[in-house]
């Protein structure tokens, strides 16, 4: 039903998109020519990308943006996931993940020329893909793989200190192996300055994601879907803290003068899941009824470090020296590296036992002032799609409407966009909505 | 107890009753029943309480229960078995517990916390290492085990001491050696026992008492195997390879179709049991060492391949001819070993794969046709 046109606010694009954009492309060359340039390479899964910072000369390929990437990018994704299937591999995997195998198999780099193939693989193992996947690359290429355990369990059970102190271990040991694969010795001051510039960096991720609480939102989510990128793909880098600090300083003075990132916002939705990449246009079905996806607990917490107190609320973590931290040895790097970790919303709501994650979900909606969630069943990623439904009852119970629709985060044979469009027009329109003329 | 029946039927039995066997378990003894999922969480420790640990498992009857809790992306294992929970068919437990494994079942385990009351409102989650490699592993996983001793002594209010320690260890020893030398039986030519018996022999094991069931496992080894006459064509010698797999009625069928099931690795099977436990004086790190060591799940199976080795040696004592790999439709880490898996097999070994992918409910007519045309082509081979 068309209804009346309601510009509300004030909108202008963002100044710090190209950067972002800019940013993201020189380090996918970077990482195409590292070899070349005479370092090393390794890949493993995002949060692992710290640790080879204390190797000289040494580039991380972040497995998990890079398979988002080709998503975006149906007809090269279709390719990567056939030459996986077509080696006997399942359709339900991780679809990233397919990407990525795929992209390796067919050895094309999807931002041009061969795959860059790794010297070495280095991996978190946090769902019960991430290990396996980086067997199956080293095997490929006959290279050595090494896998970092991130024990699961119970966020709140009393067991954390030993928890952490046997991702520590780990870390400790991955350390030590990079050493002997890289033949380099592993410099402790790079790690202490990456684990600074990572700290510091999630601090200002986080502190953006709470200012999106302001209405108007001054970012919208499908905008966040990439403003995240350069904090998952370059850890530990000063030229990332300094983009940070100017995307923050910008949407600071966007809440400061009510720019908006939907011009007719007049509702606010949450999301639940990594997007359909191929199909990010569904975001703005909502717009055209004025709702506002103002986040999600993936883009707000993938890079992002917080603490969700008692009564849910949710407060930006802090950088180092505001906490008085400095690191003077390897073992409380170790230490302070799986701490972070362990406490990571990301971790602890998603991937722990999901007690945490009912409260730090209702405190999302409540701090960010959502009428709602839309929740994408992710067929492609069983780690993050764990809970959901879960979610959906602890929200349903808390009067907080929820919509769900089943999709692929990558590929894109298992999306039907048409009636995932029919789904998010009705649920507007359960809301409350009628379509606006802007 | 007076058994009348052959061990092997009453494993049948108590396999389609396990549900009775636990009620009625619970009132001859007064125990209580603390159910589990997967095969890592420690039973010596339940046993040296007086605890009979079940394995929660499903029942292969299509339902419609879990879709709002688990959805349909997830393996029909985890959701079968939380389907049991929510429809009451163990409201007998007094707790569950789970040791991390995958996060398929552990939605399982945190949905049954949610939904499905316990007697006693006892749940606990070992935090598993997902690495057993590293020899990070058990120092940690010793920490976990004594955490779970106390938090076992707190709800049962017994203490656990060493002697008890020492008697679970047994029973569960025990249990694993007597099973064990049922499966070396399956070497001969002509095995005197079935495949489809002894996956009924292990549900028994992971649904009844030990101690009882032991008694029947060396009746079982000293009088009724030594006296059966194996009438049937042994066939083709098959190892089924894969995630967990109760489906009694699948390998009845495999067999009927003139082959044997000589041996398997999944973990109704021998997986579950094929390693004791090597006896030191801390008992919990004895017991630690023995799940550090065990044969693995493929999800912990990583950097290196140890359940490969463990497969090629099955394959050669049992001399294997060809080989079922199935799988729990959706079950990743399984997805991930099966491609190589295969290959290994065909060339190292020169096995045959057939691979089947299972749900709640097997296509029976589809299935039977895709084995028959293995079978067949083997023995064409073979000709």
């Amino acid at each position: 039903m068309a209804g009346t046109s309601v510009i509300k606010y004030e909108t202008r694009p963002l100044d710090s998109w190209q950067k972002c954009k800019e940013l993201r492309l020189d380090h996918y060359k970077d990482i195409a020519t590292a070899r070349d340039r005479g370092m090393l390479l390794t890949s493993g899964a995002v949060d692992t990308g710290l640790i080879p910072t204390g190797i000289k000369d040494c580039r991380f390929m972040a497995s998990e943006p890079y398979g988002a990437s080709i998503a975006f990018d149906p007809t090269f994704a279709q390719l990567c996931e056939e030459a996986v299937e077509a080696r006997g591999f399942a359709r339900d995997f991780c679809g990233y993940m397919r990407n990525y195998m795929g992209s390796m198999y067919v050895d094309r780099w999807l931002f041009g020329g061969p795959f860059p193939r790794p010297d070495f693989c280095l991996t978190i193992h946090i769902c019960d893909a991430h290990a396996k996947w980086y067997q199956i690359v080293g095997e490929f290429y006959d290279i050595p793989f090494f896998g970092i355990d991130l024990p699961m369990g119970h966020p709140d059970d009393g067991r954390g200190e030993e928890r952490v102190e046997y991702a520590a271990s780990n870390t400790w040991d991955a350390i030590e192996w990079l050493e002997k694969v890289s033949g380099k010795k592993y410099d402790d001051e790079l790690f202490f300055e990456a684990i600074d510039y990572e700290v510091e960096t999630m601090a200002l991720w986080s502190e953006i994601c709470i200012l999106n609480q302001a209405v108007p939102a001054p970012l919208d989510q499908k905008s966040m879907w990439s403003l995240y990128v350069p904090a998952a793909i370059m850890k530990g880098r000063r030229e990332v803290v300094e983009y940070y600090r100017t995307l923050r300083d910008e949407v600071q003075d966007r809440v400061d003068r009510g720019i908006a990132a939907l011009a007719t916002e007049r509702f606010r939705l949450l999301f639940d899941g990594q997007p359909p990449w191929f199909f990010l246009q569904s975001f703005r079905i909502m717009e055209q009824y004025g709702a506002a996806c103002v986040g999600s607990h993936y883009a707000f917490c993938l890079v992002g470090q917080y603490d969700v107190d008692e009564d849910s609320v949710w407060h930006a973590s802090k950088p180092m020296k505001e906490r008085g931290i400095t690191l003077r040895s390897r073992e409380e790097a170790v230490r302070f590296y799986a701490r972070e970790e362990l406490d990571k919303p990301f971790y602890a709501s998603v991937y722990a036992l999901p007690w945490r994650r009912f409260r730090d979900y209702l405190g999302l909606v409540k701090g960010w002032n959502a009428g709602g969630m839309v929740i994408h069943l992710n067929r492609g990623c069983e780690g993050l799609a764990q809970y959901q439904l879960e979610t959906k009852l602890a929200l349903d119970d808390a009067g907080v409407p929820t919509l769900t629709y089943e999709g692929n985060m990558a590929d894109k044979r298992e999306f039907d966009g048409a009636q995932v469009l029919d789904r998010l027009e009705s649920f507007m329109e359960n809301l409350g909505l009628n379509r606006l003329d802007t | 107890m007076i058994e009348t029946k052959d061990a092997m039927s009453r494993f049948a039995e108590i396999t389609d009753n396990r549900h009775d066997y636990a009620r009625d378990w619970k009132k001859r003894t007064g125990g209580k029943v603390l159910g589990y999922f997967c095969t890592y969480v420690p039973e010596e420790i339940l046993y040296a309480v007086d605890v009979l640990p079940v394995r929660i498992l499903g029942s292969h009857e299509p339902q419609d229960v879990t879709e709002r809790h688990i959805y349909s992306m997830f393996c029909p294992f985890c959701r079968d078995c939380l389907a049991q929970g929510l429809q009451g068919r163990y409201e007998y437990l007094n707790g569950i517990a789970m040791s991390h494994t995958c996060l398929h079942i552990r939605q399982t385990f945190a949905s049954w916390v949610l939904h499905v009351p316990t007697i006693d409102k006892f749940d606990y989650y070992i935090s598993m290492p997902a690495k057993p490699q590293s020899p990070r592993a058990k120092p940690f996983l010793i920490k976990e085990l004594q955490a779970f001793v106390k938090a076992v002594e707190a709800w049962t209010g017994k203490t656990i001491t060493d002697k008890d320690l020492d008697r679970g260890i047994d029973i569960v020893d025990t249990n694993r050696r007597l099973m064990h030398q049922v499966y070396e039986t399956r070497r001969a030519d002509k095995p005197p026992v079935s495949g489809t018996e002894c996956m009924q022999m292990v549900i028994a094991s992971q649904s009844m008492d030990k101690a009882e069931q032991n008694v029947l496992l060396q009746k079982l080894l000293d009088e009724e195997i030594p006296q059966r006459t194996v009438t049937r064509e042994t066939g083709t010698r098959l190892i089924i390879i894969g995630s967990e797999d109760d489906d009694t009625e699948f390998l009845k069928m495999t067999e009927d179709m003139g082959a044997t099931v000589v041996i398997d690795d999944h973990c109704t099977g021998s997986r579950y049991f094929w390693r004791e436990i090597v006896r030191k004086e801390d008992r919990i790190e004895a017991i630690a060492d023995r799940y550090i060591d065990k044969i693995p799940c493929p999800e912990k199976d990583w950097e290196g391949r140890r359940r490969w080795g463990h497969i090629r040696e099955l394959v050669d004592d049992y001399n294997v001819q060809g080989a079922l790999v199935i799988q729990q439709k959706f079950c990743d880490p399984h997805e991930f070993d099966i491609p190589p898996l295969m290959t290994m097999l065909k060339e190292e070994k020169n096995i045959p794969c057939l691979f089947l992918e299972f749900d709640v409910t097997v296509p029976a007519g589809q299935f039977r046709t895709r084995i028959e045309a293995f079978l067949e082509t083997m023995e064409l081979n073979a000709l």
